[in-house]
This record gives structure tokens, sequence and C-alpha cells, in this order.
């Protein structure tokens, strides 16, 4: 299991309620206690501070801020580790893209900041999320490489 | 009094699994020359052999980015080393 069906749920909502632009968020996990955190796209906010060093907007690119690091480090304390890495497509769909593999894995170290965390990313189209598709490092490979796709249900609850 | 530097978890193999270490110094630039002297497996991770931050980190002072380098520290200043956590559409 890469993410349970209420954690599918609430990212379905945040990716729905973020569109035109990019959601994003972790799951950590310890043991078997897990936390979804929702983040703030602070793409914008770069973007509107440094133009030049990050020319792209929160319509198609996310960035996390130092407070949401914050409050990852807070779980991190408490034995908490970085499980899945989330974040929304909007009406391009699921796939890992190359800026996505260039962050998750930077030159010059060629592979993953973050070890061991599955990365997640949430096709929206039209303001509806329609499927989800994850990706894990393959050391063998040296490259992200698909694991599960799964198309993303609305739940009735939700009235849509 | 030396500043106190915040490890994040990523890099934590090569500080012992230290998530603060502390270091005397009076600018970013120094400050990461220390860090570097002191934990070694740091090296390559937060600058690239030219000395220069990598893209994908950002340093904060007091929860502020940095200007540069020679981004000046006082006693107390809590620095802070991320790593970017960002992605996107389209081509790198």
């Amino acid at each position: 299991m890469i993410l349970t069906a209420d954690e599918i749920e609430a990212i379905r909502l945040q990716a729905e309620t973020e569109y035109p632009n990019e959601c994003c968020g972790v799951v950590m996990a310890h043991g078997d206690e897990r936390s979804l955190l929702r983040f703030k796209n602070a793409q914008d906010e770069m973007h509107r501070m440094d133009p030049k060093r990050f020319p792209r907007t929160g319509a198609n690119a996310y960035y996390v801020g130092k407070a949401d690091h914050d409050r990852m480090d807070q779980l991190a304390r408490g034995g908490f580790d970085v499980a899945v890495i989330y974040h929304s497509h909007p009406d391009v769909g699921a796939y890992f893209s190359p800026t996505d593999r260039q962050q998750a894995a930077p030159a010059p170290l060629g592979e993953p900041i973050w070890t061991g965390a599955t990365y997640v990313v949430f096709a929206v189209n039209g303001g509806r999320a329609g499927e989800f598709a994850a990706f894990r490092w393959d050391a063998e490979a040296r490259d992200f490489v698909e694991v599960h796709r799964q198309g993303v249900t609305t739940s009735a609850a939700s009235g849509r | 009094m030396p500043v106190t530097v915040y490890i994040p978890t990523p890099f934590r193999r090569a500080t012992s699994n230290r998530d603060r270490v502390q270091v005397a110094a009076a600018d970013v630039r120094s400050l990461l020359d220390e860090l570097e002297h002191a934990y070694g497996g740091l090296k390559g991770l937060v600058r690239n052999e030219q000395g220069e931050i990598h893209h994908h980190i950002n340093v904060f002072v007091n929860n502020e980015s940095i200007d540069g380098l020679d981004t000046r520290l006082e006693d107390g200043d809590e620095v802070a080393i991320i790593p970017a956590l960002a992605g996107g559409e389209g081509p790198a």
C-alpha cells in the first residue's frame, strides 16, 4: 500500500481545491502510524521574490517553504520518516516529469535526497482528479520507475 | 557563543544523526567550511566543487533566506540548511 483510502481522498480534495495550481504535501510514517501533512505551495511566493531563479508559478511547479519543512522536522523528531511526497499536475497527466526527477535527485548527487520516499503525482483535469501514479528510485537503473497507477474515484460523501 | 545549525533529515547520516550542531563562524562561508571540516560527509551535499551552494539547497539565518555566502552571523543565530522539496510538470 502506498496511500490509504483516506489519504487518497484527502489529497484528491486538496488537489481539486488548489486547481489550477499544483498542490503538494507528504505522508510521514512511524511504524503503523501515519500522518498526512498538506503543504502550502510556496512557488508563487518564490516567483514573486525571485522570478529569475524561480521562473515558474504555482500553475506548473511546487515548492515547499521553510515553515512546512519545520512541520516535517517536528514529526521526524518523533521518529517519523517521509514515506510519500505528493503533488498534483493540472491538466497534463500523472507522470514523473523531468523537473520532478531533477528536483528529486539533483545533480551532482544524481540520487534522491529524500531516500526511501515514494513520489506520487495526482492528475487533475479540468478541476477534477482523475488518477495518480507512484514512482520510486531504482538503484540499479539509477532512475525513478513507476510502481503503481490507480484511478481516483469521487466519494459519495464529497457530494461530487 | 557559536551559532546553531539545523541539519536536515536527509543529511544526518553525515552528522551521526544529530539534527543540530554548534559552529563558531562569522559568516555563512566560514560556517560551511567549518561544517565540512567537522563532518566530512557533508562535502558535496551543500556546496559544489566551486564552493557555491547548490541550487537545490536553501540556507536560512533566523528563518530568513541568506543573500549569499558572505552573509554575516551573530552569536546565537540559528542557521538552517534545507534541501528543496520541489518539482512540477514539464522539462527541467
